[in-house]
């Protein structure tokens, strides 16, 4: 036969569990209370808990917890390997406890799928210590850093270095800047800027001299990122091209002005898209 | 004076060497035009949306990491 639970039970042990929960000198201590006044006596026992510390310690608890989870992550601020670290993470800012250092190994996927990031910053993130980053390989390059971090919108100088940038910011629609990423004349370049449809600000430093570069999807490119581009490209190259936006060209240059920039590099065919 | 060969693709079409696309190409000196023909915008867009596919694919194997 099913145990019948009365209303009044119910109550009745709502009402003891406050009682439980309040110190032995405190005024409602031994009083009984209605269903009505129970609320009204939840809150004293909340205001209790706070009064006789109930949070004291809670924020060095909190601090502890961030530090003890960090120390194991980044092994006392000595990790030095991070590919794979941090993909499907979902912070909105890359705030570790010890500065990300890459020494050794790949960065591939650093950060990819980092759906929420908004922005990566060179306070937390050094990727200019690899010390294979003039490795041309894959192994050692700029793989899919960011891919696929739909709301990261800028990228501060991150010391982003001459390696392979495949799919380096693929699939970042919402990019605006990225303030510096360095080619050397060997380093490949494969679908680095795929759907980033709002970048606008874009600096090059270093020679491209591969095939590959294609920013046909960013059409708010400024003049000076898609000069700073045609800057770039190798001299000494023949038979290469690269890709951009038909749209951020007409509205950046004049017909003379473009003819003067892409008469810097011959050698090289532009695709406008 | 250099001058500079620019081709246009037709509307509705899209202009390819085989790699790389573009609705206009400012040749490279030494560049045959001949090395590009005109593809259907349809093509175009259907190897667009392979590369999608392969970069599904890609991102499975390497959360699965393989």
């Amino acid at each position: 036969m099913a145990k019948v639970v009365t209303d009044d039970k119910h109550y009745g042990a709502i009402g003891d569990a406050i009682r439980e929960n309040l110190p032995d000198s405190h005024y409602l201590k031994g009083v009984g209370f209605t269903p009505a006044e129970m609320p009204a006596a939840i809150g004293e026992v909340r205001v209790t808990g706070e009064d006789t510390g109930y949070w004291c310690g809670y924020s060095e608890g909190e601090q502890a917890e961030y530090d003890r989870m960090w120390d194991m992550l980044q092994q006392n601020g000595n990790r030095n390997a991070y590919s794979y670290a941090f993909i499907d993470w979902g912070w909105e800012y890359i705030h570790p406890k010890y500065k990300i250092i890459p020494v050794v190994d790949q960065i591939s996927y650093l950060f990819g799928f980092n759906i929420n990031l908004k922005k990566a910053e060179a306070q937390y993130i050094d990727l200019s210590q690899r010390t294979s980053n003039s490795d041309t390989s894959s192994a050692t390059g700029n793989n899919c850093v960011f891919i696929g971090c739909s709301e990261l919108e800028e990228v501060e100088d991150i010391g982003m270095l001459a390696g392979y940038y495949y799919r380096t910011f693929r699939k970042c629609p919402a990019l605006h800047t990225v303030a510096i990423v360095r080619f050397n004349s060997a380093t490949m370049i494969y679908q680095m800027f795929d759907n980033c449809s709002s970048l606008v600000n874009l600096s090059v430093e270093g020679t491209i001299g591969q095939n590959g570069l294609d920013l046909q999807w960013s059409n708010s490119l400024s003049g000076s990122s898609i000069a700073s581009v045609i800057h770039a490209l190798s001299k000494t190259t023949a038979g290469l091209s690269i890709t951009l936006s038909e749209t951020a060209v007409n509205n950046a240059f004049t017909a003379a002005q473009w003819a003067t920039l892409t008469g810097e590099k011959p050698n090289w065919s532009i695709h406008l898209v | 004076m250099r001058v500079r060969t620019v081709l246009y693709a037709d509307e509705g079409t899209m202009l390819t060497n085989g790699t790389d696309f573009g609705a206009v190409i400012w040749l490279a000196d030494g560049v045959s035009p001949d090395t590009y023909r005109a593809i259907p915008m349809e093509e175009y867009e259907a190897i667009l949306a392979g590369r999608e596919a392969e970069e599904s694919d890609e991102a499975g194997v390497d959360r699965a990491w393989n």
